[in-house]
């Protein structure tokens, strides 16, 4: 049981360890004494007592003085910690020194006092003949002549002075800041704060210790400034050394934007989308986003939502899936980024082609991919997407009024084996260099480079499968995102009907749907809701920067192939059937793949800056 | 000094003017695209602007701050700050540093204004606030370093009226809230210039966000006249015109 | 709940001293400060006005443990922001932010010699001017050294000292991979494979340096060497293959400081030569083919030893002090850059390598400043200078080589 005793006893150990650590290790003692001191030093230890010699350790009185000859020199230390240095023919007096009020008064001479922290209510001030100074925790010299002509240079701290006879002009009390000083020449003048000098910061700081020979003053001073710039050709000698890692990247710059990202997608896999922009000729820009996961794997869940079956192999190693979008222009490009805005600000320019190509790339001797091809329409003045795209330059491009207007898309398998492999065949097809085989059944040919003829090579190779297909016009589409609750996550399925070779039949395998899951996901692959995008309070930059948006294409088979029947979302979403139209990986016909590519917006904010110009006249 | 600066700043726009070579339009087209793309951190600039990071002044306890340029005028921010002293360096113990407590609040007035005529919009909030700490410690008598943590946050909080709400991505918003909300880093030096007047340097860097910015300032009695730099900012240099009382 | 008291009020009156310990007379610690920041516009002769700036804040502490022994602490913020720079080191829109620390630890060994086993981190942010968020940098880099060096002083009177230091680290880039390279070219060989995650460019640097200097001469030898972890060569079948790349760069530089009446000169002359086994691949867009990769001006080309060059450097800074007394100076510099390289074939505007001639640099840089000291601790600088780069590389559409530009900027520095 602890009695009250001691308790008492542990808080109070516990007080004086604190006050034996927390304070300065001190004297307690009543009163002042000499610390050291040379030369001619002479104290009178009271108010009425006799001048005799000093000593260390003598002790002086309330009321007593100390007083310095030429070439003497003291440290007197006071009760409450305060430290005073004298230097020669100094003459200082101890007029108060209460617990709390303490006044010296400096009657000739220089001194140097460093007062600490005072108690809340206690006082210190110093007098001279001309002013009255009263501190708290300062540091600072005071000079004066038996006139009253003195000088006050702050160290730390701050110091109020006050002059004992007021001025003709100007203010008669002050509160100097350290670095700062006052220099009376005669009582009674006018005088004002000034800012020290070096010259006169660095006397003031010196050792003012007694004994010691002018050039040893400085020591400690030029001690640090010694340490100083050693610190100083560190510093500069490390700066260098990171900086030499720096200068060993080997850089070659093959584009105009890159940037990359490692995230996961929303089946669960960790990806790696790298984008960039690059110029393969001068009048061309070239978009690419490129797609990687070192494992596949799809397990199916947006089936049951209203999405669309998944046919491929699970754990398929090493996907590559690629988003690449070319476009041409009417004029080359000026060689430095910097200025597309004016470029594409000038009218005269004008988009000469476009080509989107989406592509599954994980085999190259077995692509399936989906492309879109635009051609600008002169009398038009903008790009078209509709099957004149698919016929040799020079041919009179739609009339608007044309029922053929419509939206068209090249798909299919290409196989290695031909005359054309699939990778360079893909390279083709996204420089727009296929004409439809004008057998009626869509289609393809490769034309030749400048687009003026056919080559004859069949797109697609021995085994491949490739054909073009326009939307039909009376289908209705499939879009999931209609009676969605607000807050919903973001997710689209999307499928839109598209009639191969535009041969409006009602044969077998004469319409596929073209079906799109588009996720607008974050970087671990959750799905955002609205809400994250408008409710955050992060700005719009961060947000953009931590979200990807992916879409996973399939082209399916059409259960009824007859678009007059679809009427409705709902019919649509039951005609779509869960075979892919394109036989992929050797499978039955029916087993096919898809298309997943990951998208991040790094690149876009940053192209779009420089082309807003041309994006919104496309737009018009 | 300040003079000079301006003047040959002068002649080389001039000169760069008459040099075709100077795309003004790509310029500004970027300029305008960079807003679009981080409209938070365009405003949180003019923000940092009217923020008061400095220590005050060796013998002062109190001291309360507005901006001037170009926060109220021309962008209509208007705006308070406040520096309280907690204790003056050495006042505790020898050595322990000046702790002042910094903080403030803006609002837009034009914001407020534009919502009046607004058939869409019910309610703009376009304000924000700071609150901090600032450590001072004197490495002589005429340098002093400073450190220091503020915490700096930008509303934009638009609300719309019922049956006027827009589309997002296939949702109706009622309301749209960003802004800008990141824990500073401070750290300057400072030295006076003259008696009254201080000149510092500092730099500030958002820890979240990784915004970076310098501010050099020369301090007066009641004017201080900054020039704050922003790296990665839409408009670069800032000159930024403040006014202080301080007790 | 007293123990509690009682700690934090013993660690409060601790903190307390260790504070005062570090005021301004205190015979251990001495504090170091130096903040410089730059801002500057500049006009390139193709493209457009634009302006960057350079922040670098520093703070150190330097401990004397005991006599013989001292620590050093250094830690560095730098950003350094778009800037015309060498051709070939980095697009005028690369900026980067770095956070470093160093540590070193200092030992006298008798009167003459010293060692200085020392430790850094570092973590280095880039961006390009595609502005995509800094944490997303694909060059952001982490480093990791270890340092050890050794002093003999020579000639105590005229400063000579000789320096022998080795210095090791190890520099990981998180973010940075290559899918290009597995689009390009079937996943024939494990090193084609590109890897989902990044590191691809991770390394071991190893450097030795030989520096003596005397009487305000100073000169130096050094020798890197770079181990990559995960990049191997490319083979002229464009395949990337099993050999590790490696890189080595030996460098030599010579300077001295003089004061000639009322001039100050720093002239600087270095000599680097750079060899790596590593070779290129150039594909003229995504998805090029080619039949003959070594053909210059085929859709996909492969240069061999790409990165083999040597540069010469020469720099020559020079102030004029007014007076003695004045708060006014005025500095001028003259730099050239010139590297060519051995093995790469110059390019024409489109992007074809012709056979013949190598690739050659040439950067001079003319600078004027005007310096003015604010007062002890602070200064203040302006600045215009003149730079023509120039280069038998024609093919400018993503790294500039031809340009005259212009920069006038300001720049203060505070040090203590």
């Amino acid at each position: 049981m602890r009695t009250k005793i001691t308790l008492f006893c542990e808080y109070f150990f516990a007080f004086s360890l604190f006050l034996l650590i927390a304070l300065p290790s001190g004297l307690l003692a009543g009163e002042s004494k000499i610390l050291s001191m040379s030369g001619t030093v002479e104290v009178r230890p009271t108010r009425e007592g006799q001048w005799t010699a000093a000593s260390e350790n003598m002790e002086i009185g309330e009321g007593g003085a100390i007083r310095t000859g030429a070439g003497g020199g003291a440290v007197m230390l006071m009760p409450n910690k305060t430290k005073v240095w004298l230097k020669e023919s100094s003459s200082l007096e101890l007029e108060q020194r209460q617990t709390l009020a303490s006044r010296l008064a400096l009657v000739f001479g220089r001194i140097k006092v460093r007062v600490p922290h005072l108690l809340r209510k206690e006082r210190f001030e110093v007098r001279t003949p001309s002013a009255v100074c009263a501190v708290r925790g300062t540091e600072f010299t005071l000079g004066t002549d038996e006139e009253g002509k003195m000088d006050l240079q702050v160290l730390f701290g701050e110091v109020k002075l006050k002059f004992a006879i007021p001025p003709d002009r100007g203010s008669d009390e002050f509160s100097i800041p350290q670095g700062q000083g006052l220099r009376l020449e005669e009582k009674g003048r006018e005088a004002k704060p000034a800012l020290l000098t070096p010259k006169a910061e660095r006397e003031a700081l010196e050792n003012w210790n007694p004994g010691l020979k002018p050039a040893e003053r400085q020591k400690d001073l030029r001690q640090k400034e010694n340490d100083r710039a050693q610190i100083r050709e560190f510093a500069k000698v490390t700066t260098n050394s990171e900086n030499t890692v720096k200068s060993f990247l080997n850089v070659v710059k093959e584009s105009d934007l890159e940037a990359g990202r490692t995230l996961n997608d929303v089946h669960g896999n960790l990806v790696r989308v790298d984008q960039r922009m690059v110029r393969p000729e001068p009048d061309q820009i070239q978009f690419f986003n490129l797609v990687k996961r070192p494992v596949y794997g799809n397990n199916g869940s947006s089936l049951a939502d209203g999405g669309f079956k998944y046919n491929g192999a699970q754990g398929v190693p090493e996907r590559l899936d690629y988003m690449q979008m070319t476009m041409a222009f009417s004029k080359d490009l000026p060689q430095s980024l910097e200025q597309w805005p004016s470029f594409f600000s000038d009218n005269s320019i004008k988009p000469s082609w476009a080509s989107f190509v989406l592509a599954n790339r994980t085999d190259a001797s077995e692509i399936f991919f989906v492309a879109q091809g635009y051609k600008y329409d002169a009398p038009r003045d903008m790009l078209v997407n509709n099957p004149w795209v698919l016929t040799v330059d020079g041919t009179t491009p739609m009339l608007d009024t044309n029922p053929d207007d419509r939206n068209v898309i090249m798909t299919g398998i290409l196989k290695d084996g031909g005359a054309v492999t699939a990778l360079d065949g893909l390279n083709r097809i996204s420089k727009l260099q296929v004409l439809d085989a004008g057998a009626g059944n869509g289609t393809l040919v490769y034309s030749n480079a400048d687009r003026s003829a056919s080559s004859g090579i069949s797109v697609g190779g021995p085994g491949g499968n490739v054909v073009w297909a326009v939307k039909t016009d009376n289908a209705s589409s499939y879009s999931s995102s209609n009676n969605r609750p607000d807050n919903a996550p973001l997710v689209q399925y999307q499928a839109d009907m598209y009639d191969i070779g535009n041969q409006q039949g009602a044969g077998a395998n004469e319409y596929m749907w073209f079906a799109k899951e588009n996720y607008v996901i974050g970087n671990g692959g959750n799905i955002r809701t609205a809400s994250d995008f408008t409710n955050s309070s992060s700005d719009l930059f961060t947000l953009l920067k931590s979200n990807a948006l992916e879409s996973v294409m399939y082209i399916k088979k059409s259960v009824s192939n007859d678009p007059g029947t679809i009427i409705t979302g709902q019919n649509a979403k039951a005609d779509i059937s869960v075979s892919d139209y394109f036989a992929y990986g050797g499978g039955a016909a029916g087993s096919g793949t898809n298309i997943d590519v990951v998208f991040i917006p790094d690149l876009m904010v940053a192209a779009v800056q420089r082309m807003l110009p041309a994006i919104t006249n496309l737009k018009d | 000094m300040k003079r000079l600066t301006l003047t040959f700043l002068a002649l080389f726009l001039m000169q760069g003017a008459a040099n075709a070579r100077i795309d003004w339009t790509s310029t500004g087209m970027k300029m305008v695209g960079e807003i679009v793309a981080n409209p938070a951190g365009f405003f949180y600039d003019f923000q940092q602007d009217l923020e008061a990071t400095t220590p005050l002044p060796p013998g002062r306890s109190f001291g309360i701050q507005t901006g001037l340029f170009p926060t109220l005028i021309p962008l209509t921010y208007t705006n308070a700050s406040a520096k309280l002293r907690l204790h003056a360096e050495g006042h505790l113990a020898p050595g322990v540093p000046q702790v002042d407590l910094i903080g403030g609040y803006w609002n837009m007035l034009a914001a407020k204004m534009a919502t009046k005529d607004s058939q869409t919009i019910d309610s703009a909030k376009f304000g924000g606030y700071y609150a901090g700490a600032i450590v001072t410690s004197s490495v002589s008598p005429r340098v002093r370093t400073f450190w220091g943590y503020k915490h700096s946050v930008l509303d934009a909080k638009l609300k719309f009226k019922a049956g006027q709400e827009p589309e997002f991505l296939g949702t109706k918003v009622n309301s749209f809230d960003t802004g800008f909300n990141d824990d500073f880093f401070i750290a300057g030096i400072e030295t006076p210039k003259g008696v009254g007047k201080l000149w510092s340097m500092q730099l500030n860097y958002g820890l979240k966000t990784q915004t970076i910015s310098t501010k050099v300032s020369w301090y007066g009695k009641y004017f201080e006249l900054g020039l704050n730099i922003f790296p990665e900012g839409v408009l670069v240099v800032h000159p930024v015109w403040n006014f202080h009382l301080n007790f | 709940m007293k123990k509690t008291i009682l700690t934090a009020v013993l660690t409060a009156g601790l903190a307390g001293r260790l504070c005062a310990a570090v005021a301004e007379d205190s015979k251990i610690f001495t504090p170091y400060f130096d903040m410089t920041m730059t801002e500057a516009g500049f006009m390139p002769s193709q493209g457009n006005l634009f302006s960057g700036g350079n922040i670098n804040t520093q703070v150190g502490l330097l401990t004397k443990i005991a006599k013989n022994d001292q620590i050093f602490g250094l830690y560095n913020f730098n950003y350094s922001g778009q800037g015309f720079a060498p051709q070939d080191t980095k697009q005028f829109t690369d900026r980067s932010m770095a956070h470093s620390f160093t540590i070193e630890y200092r030992r006298a060994i008798g009167d003459k010699f010293r060692v200085r086993p020392g430790i850094s981190f570092s973590h280095d942010y880039s961006r390009t001017g595609a502005d995509e968020a800094w944490k997303n940098g694909l060059y952001n880099m982490n480093t990791f050294g270890l340092q050890l060096a050794g002093d003999y002083v020579f000639d105590m009177e005229k400063n000579g000292i000789v320096t022998l230091a080795g210095l090791t680290k190890t520099v990981k880039f998180p973010n940075y991979t290559d899918l290009l390279r597995e689009f390009e070219n079937p996943a024939s060989t494990a090193a084609n494979i590109a890897s989902a995650n990044g590191g691809l460019e991770d390394q071991t640097l190893k450097q030795v340096s030989l520096r003596p200097s005397w009487n305000n001469f100073f000169g130096g030898l050094t020798y890197t060497q770079q181990d990559y972890a995960n990049q191997k060569v490319v083979a002229n079948t464009g395949t990337y293959g099993n050999t590790a790349q490696k890189d080595k760069t030996t460098s030599v530089d010579f300077g001295f400081h003089r004061s000639l009446w009322v001039f100050d000169l720093y002239p600087m002359v270095s000599y680097t030569m750079h060899r790596s086994n590593q070779n290129f691949i150039r594909y003229k867009s995504l998805g090029a083919t080619s039949t003959n990769l070594l053909d210059g001006s085929s859709d996909v080309t492969f240069v061999a030893r790409n990165y083999d060059y040597n540069e010469t450097t020469l720099s020559v800074p020079l102030d004029i002090n007014l007076s003695k007394t004045s708060k006014w100076a005025i500095g001028g510099a003259f730099n050239v850059t010139s590297r060519k390289y051995t093995d790469r074939p110059e390019r024409d505007a489109n992007n074809n390598y012709l056979a013949g001639t190598k690739q050659q640099n040439l950067m001079t840089t003319l600078t004027g400043s005007i310096r003015k000291r604010i007062n002890d601790v602070a200064m203040m600088r302006l600045f215009y200078s003149l730079v023509v780069a120039s280069s038998n590389a024609k093919f400018e559409q993503y790294m500039p080589y031809n340009y005259t530009g212009n920069t006038f900027g300001i720049s203060y520095q505070l040090s203590y």
